[in-house]
Order: structure tokens, then C-alpha cells, then sequence
């Protein structure tokens, strides 16, 4: 328990991972609480209020805070339930992605041999396969649908993870503090759990979170081909595709989902920085002798802070 | 009362070869195969250090590797206190695991930079399941870094905050974990510092006075090798040449490639040195894939005769516990 209070103490101390944490805490909240939070029902059409723009604007009002787009319905509402179907595939896909990826690279990178070249092979088949002609071809058969979606995704898109996490398993398999572990005795279970898995926590972060945006906007277009989320469900992808005939005359349609993603994005990012620092016991103990250093009067590194501050308003 | 039969050596190796794969296997052609090593025998008794010397391709880390059961064993026999293991597999070869343990060269390597000095430490004891709690853990790595000399705050920390002669303690703790009674170092000190070279040194005899170990090291440092060894075997191109006892070698070399060794070695005094006859010898070492018949140092050597070319000398004693592999012993 003091291990957990002591991590705590740490992020409470990084301010950019705070506010990533913060922010992945709002839209996850957001996404939970939808039907408490949001105003309108993101269904419901109003034509006579149709692509009213945001209330700051000139003819916006204060009944439809984001505007409506070209159905008349809110798009803050839209946002808001919005949040729930895409950030539930996008980490469902992550997962199952990352999941299949990373069991196929192990395997192959520790195994070696026939093994590998066998799984490699795959993959190369895959990665060549064209993957929105895969998407069509088994949503066509199995019909369109949030766990279709998942399972299509996740199929065209684990080649990266098995490619990356191979590679770091070879380099890792030859290094000595793994040889080190096998004259000990360790088997190749514990070998690839304590040894190999850390070394893969830092790539692996950094690679599910550019593929957290890739399979958001790879959803909107399978969405937007009619083949995705299917209204009068919706997701933040789905809108920016639909909002996309209206971009000249209403901006606030593509504009409002753009930003969660990258909202989302950025926070996903900013506590990934953070968690990538705290799995690497080195970097750790410098990010920790610069946070001491800062904290001590008189040293060059809280001058320098000091001015930072000072130069700001 | 019987008699007591005298006790099995700690180690024992008995005309041991490693075999090696090259090249692709394709549809038409076949694979190739090499022999590291070939025909090494020879055996350490409990509290002896056995230095084994070679250049670079000589084959001594894949004796020690062999020996270890990490390199496949083509032919031969490896004994460890009697039992042969040459065969052991799975649960029996990781329980044997237990009794031989390595100390690699490069200590910045070899310890996994995630894991604590203590998870380090303690990782031989859980595995093998030699400690029942947290606490018994803890208070046996305390020891254990007591014993190689470092300090008690040691445990929490980890490698990147430890230079690089501590580093190799933290491995001969890791080494030691288990007590076992053969440790093979491969090259324990030549990544270190020259001058932290002979605390690791001393630190290891030390360890093998106050627990009996027994020592097979590898180097090409003569130097350290001397200091070191009771015994030394020089290796070349897979073959031992010579094995005598440590003083034997270096005053009265039978081999001409121990000479040609013994010769490299610079000595301290200029004005010696300069007077020095350098044999050096020329050529490289023969390849593998297709080992030449006779002795393997004939192409190289000052002294060698048609005899040498036609036929592999054996390796035996020119002077008691003295052997060499040679037609024209000096």
C-alpha cells in the first residue's frame, strides 16, 4: 500500500502527467455518465433547428451550447454519448490487437526457427492484404455491428504489434542478464515474464497509443462506408465523416469531435510519458534527482525553473 | 569401516566436442557442420582454479558453455562431482542448474536493469525455491552482499547506480546464491577497470578459500591468469595443447604455441622488453569446417615437421602432471 501512495507522490509531482490522468478520468466519467450529463438525446431530430452553430456565435443560442448539425440534433449530446461506443472500440481493438500481436511476436521471437519463419510469413500476408477489402468482405458476410467492428479491426490491425514486439524479443533473447537468468535456472516462462515483457512496456505504450487514433479514424471510415456504428448509435468518428459535406457552412460539425479525439489522445499521452518514465528504474531516479533539485534553493536547476516561472505571466 | 573411495573431482570433462552449424540449409545443399571443440579433457578438483586460455575463436567460452549445458555436446562426457550430466534435460537440468553457476564478462550487460540488486540476488533462491518467505529472502541477500563486500543499502538500489567492478560483485552474489560448488567465469574481469581488476580477483579467491569453490576461468589475460589459476589448459582452435600446473606453464612451456603466447606477453622492464626475441606467429587459425589432419598449430609453428602436418600429436605427459599436444615438445 505504501508502494501505491509512493507512485501517487511521484504523479502528483508531473504536472503534464496529472493533467493526462485528469483528463483520461473526464472522458471515461463522460462516457459512463452520458445519460446524466447530456442535454438532448443525440437521436432526436429537430429540422427546424437544423446546423445551428455554437451558442457564442452570432445566431447560436444557449439551448444547443456546440451548435446542431444538418439533422437539427446537439452535437454536444452527440459528443458526449459519442465518447462511449469510441472509446470502447478504440480500447477494445487496442486490447485484442495488442493482445493477439504481442502473444504471436513472443512466440515467434523466443521460439526462433520454423516457428518464426511460419509467423512471419503470416504476417506478411496480412500486412499485404489490403485491409478495408478484408473489412467489407467479412462485414458483408457477418453483418455490420459495434463487435463485428472490434473483431474486424483488431483482425487487420495486430500485424504491427507481432512485427515490434518481435524484434525487441530477439534483441532481449541475446542479451546477457537473459543468459544470465537461464544459467540460474529460471524457465522460459519466468524468463519472458521478468525479462523480456519489461523491456516491452515503453514500445509497446507508445505504439497502441498512434494506434488509438488510427483505429478511431479507421472506424470512421468503415462507419462513414456504412458498414461501422450504425445509426442512430454514433461515435466521434462517424460525426467527423458525416461533418465532412458540411465543413464550409458549419465548421462546429467536424471541429467538436476533432478536438475529443485529440483531447483524449493528448491525455492517453501525456500519463503514457509518465507511466514509460516509472517502468525504467533509471530514468526514474533522474526525472526523481531533477524534481529534488528544483525543490533545493540556491542550485542552477530552480534558477532556471525559477526564470521559466518568472517569464511567464 | 570400508574404504573410503577417494572423492570424485568437482568437475570433469572427458573428450568433449561441440558441434556447430553453418550456413543456410537449403532444398539442395546440405548443412554444414563445424567442431568448436574437439577432444577437450581434463578435470577440477574442489577448491582449484582451472584457468583456460585461448585467442579469440579458440573455442574457450564454448567449453565453458558446454559444460554449463548451453552449447549441444557432440561427444563426450561432462561430470559434475561424479554424476554425469552430459544427458541431463529439462526439471533435472534446471535442479542441476543449482550446482554450476556463471559469471559473465560484461557486468553492464548481464544484470537486467528493471530488476533491484535484492530481485537480482534472490532470483537463483526463489526459482529454486531455497527460501520460504520475504523476510528469509531478504536476511540471505544481506548476506550474501555482506560476502562479496557491498553495501548494506545496496539491496533497494539498482545496476545503473553501481560502477562497474561493483556490478560484478552483484553477479558473483547472483552466482553464489545457491553455494554451488563449480562457478564458471567467463572473462569475469576483463570489462573492468584495471584497477578495480585485481579487487575482483582477490574477492573471488577469497570466496573459494572461505567456501570451497571450485573455478573454471576463462580469459586471454595471462596475467590475471596466473594470479588466479592452480592449473592452466591453453586452448587452440578447439584442441587443448597444454595443461599443466600453473608455475610449470610459465616457466617450462612444452608447446611452442604456449611460447608464442608466454612471448607476447610485454614485460615491465624497457630495456628487457627491447632485447626480447618476439616470436610472433604468423597465420590465423585453420578453418574449422575442414580442420587440416595433422596438428592444428603445424601451419603456424616454427618447429613443425612433415610428422606434424600427417598426424594430430596426442596430448600427453612430457613431465609429471605436465601434458602437451606435441611431436616437438620443447
Amino acid at each position: 500500500m505504501a508502494r501505491g501512495a509512493h507512485f501517487f507522490d511521484e504523479l502528483v509531482r508531473d504536472k503534464a502527467a496529472m493533467l493526462g490522468l485528469i483528463g483520461i478520468v473526464t472522458v471515461v466519467a463522460v462516457a459512463i455518465f452520458a445519460p446524466l450529463i447530456a442535454p438532448y438525446d443525440p437521436a432526436a431530430q429537430d429540422v427546424l433547428a437544423r446546423l445551428k452553430p455554437p451558442a457564442w456565435a452570432a445566431r447560436g443560442s444557449v439551448e444547443h451550447l456546440l451548435g446542431t448539425d444538418h439533422l437539427g440534433r446537439d452535437v454536444l449530446s452527440r459528443l458526449i454519448y459519442g465518447s462511449r461506443i469510441t472509446l470502447m472500440i478504440a480500447s477494445a481493438v487496442a486490447l485484442f490487437a495488442g493482445a493477439l500481436g504481442v502473444t504471436i511476436g513472443l512466440v515467434s521471437g523466443y521460439l526462433g526457427g520454423r516457428a518464426d519463419s511460419l509467423l512471419m510469413r503470416l504476417v506478411d500476408i496480412q500486412v499485404s492484404f489490403p485491409g478495408i477489402l478484408l473489412i467489407l468482405l467479412i462485414v458483408s458476410v457477418v453483418g455490420p455491428g459495434v463487435t463485428t467492428l472490434v473483431v474486424v479491426l483488431a483482425i487487420t490491425n495486430w500485424m504491427i504489434y507481432a512485427r515490434v514486439v518481435r524484434a525487441i524479443v530477439l534483441q532481449s533473447r541475446q542479451s546477457a542478464y537473459v543468459e544470465a537468468a537461464e544459467v540460474v535456472g529460471c524457465g522460459p516462462v519466468r524468463v519472458i515474464w521478468r525479462h523480456i515483457l519489461p523491456n516491452l512496456v515503453a514500445p509497446l505504450l507508445t505504439l497502441a497509443i498512434l494506434e488509438f487514433t488510427n483505429i478511431v479514424l479507421a472506424e470512421a471510415a468503415v462507419s462513414f462506408l456504412g458498414l461501422g456504428v450504425q445509426p442512430p448509435a454514433t461515435s466521434w468518428g462517424l460525426d467527423v465523416a458525416s461533418g465532412r459535406d458540411y465543413v464550409f457552412i458549419a465548421w462546429w460539425l467536424v471541429t467538436f469531435p476533432g478536438l475529443c479525439i485529440v483531447f483524449t489522445v493528448l491525455s492517453i499521452n501525456l500519463f503514457a510519458g509518465w507511466l514509460r518514465v516509472t517502468g525504467d528504474p533509471q530514468e526514474r531516479d533522474k526525472r526523481f534527482a531533477r524534481g529534488v533539485a528544483r525543490r533545493r534553493p540556491g542550485t542552477r536547476a530552480a534558477r532556471a525553473a525559477r526564470a521559466a516561472e518568472g517569464a511567464k505571466p | 569401516m570400508p574404504e573410503p573411495t577417494p572423492p570424485a573431482p568437482t568437475l570433469a570433462v572427458e573428450d568433449l566436442a561441440v558441434e556447430y552449424r553453418v550456413g543456410q540449409s537449403g532444398f539442395l545443399a546440405s548443412r554444414q557442420t563445424f567442431r568448436a571443440v574437439e577432444g577437450v579433457t581434463f578435470a577440477i578438483a574442489r577448491g582449484e582454479t582451472l584457468g583456460l586460455v585461448g585467442e579469440s575463436g579458440s573455442g574457450k567460452s564454448t567449453v565453458g558453455r558446454a559444460i554449463l549445458r548451453r552449447a549441444p555436446l557432440a561427444a563426450g562426457r561432462v561430470l559434475l562431482e561424479g554424476e554425469d550430466i552430459s544427458h541431463a534435460r529439462g526439471r533435472q537440468l534446471q535442479r542441476l542448474r543449482a550446482r554450476m553457476q556463471l559469471v559473465l564478462q560484461d557486468p553492464y550487460a548481464s544484470l537486467n536493469p528493471r530488476m533491484s540488486v535484492a530481485d537480482i540476488v534472490a532470483e537463483p533462491l526463489i526459482v529454486h525455491r531455497r527460501v520460504a518467505s520475504k523476510a528469509q529472502a531478504r536476511a540471505r541477500v544481506a548476506e550474501l552482499l555482506h560476502l562479496v563486500g557491498l553495501p548494506e543499502d545496496a539491496h533497494t538500489r539498482y545496476p545503473h547506480a553501481f560502477s562497474g567492478g561493483q556490478r560484478q560483485r552483484i553477479g558473483i552474489a547472483r552466482a553464489l546464491a545457491l553455494e554451488p560448488p563449480l562457478i564458471v567465469a567467463d572473462e569475469p574481469v576483463s570489462a573492468l577497470d584495471v584497477s578495480v581488476r585485481a579487487q575482483v580477483i582477490n574477492l573471488m579467491q577469497d570466496l573459494q578459500e572461505k567456501l570451497g569453490l571450485s573455478y573454471l576461468c576463462i580469459a586471454h589475460d595471462l596475467a590475471i591468469v596466473r594470479h588466479i589459476s592452480h592449473r592452466i589448459a591453453i586452448l587452440y582452435a578447439g584442441r587443448v595443447v597444454e595443461i599443466a600446473g600453473r608455475d610449470a606453464i610459465y616457466d617450462a612451456p612444452k608447446h611452442p604455441y604456449t611460447e608464442a603466447l608466454l612471448a607476447a606477453v610485454p614485460v615491465t622492464d624497457p630495456a628487457v622488453q627491447r632485447g626480447r626475441a618476439r616470436a610472433v606467429p604468423r597465420g590465423e587459425l585453420p578453418d574449422l569446417t575442414r580442420p587440416p589432419p595433422g596438428c592444428r598449430y603445424a601451419p603456424r609453428c616454427p618447429r613443425a615437421s612433415d610428422l606434424c602436418h600427417a598426424r594430430q600429436p596426442p596430448l600427453e605427459a612430457k613431465a609429471p602432471g605436465h601434458l602437451a599436444a606435441c611431436w616437438h615438445p620443447g
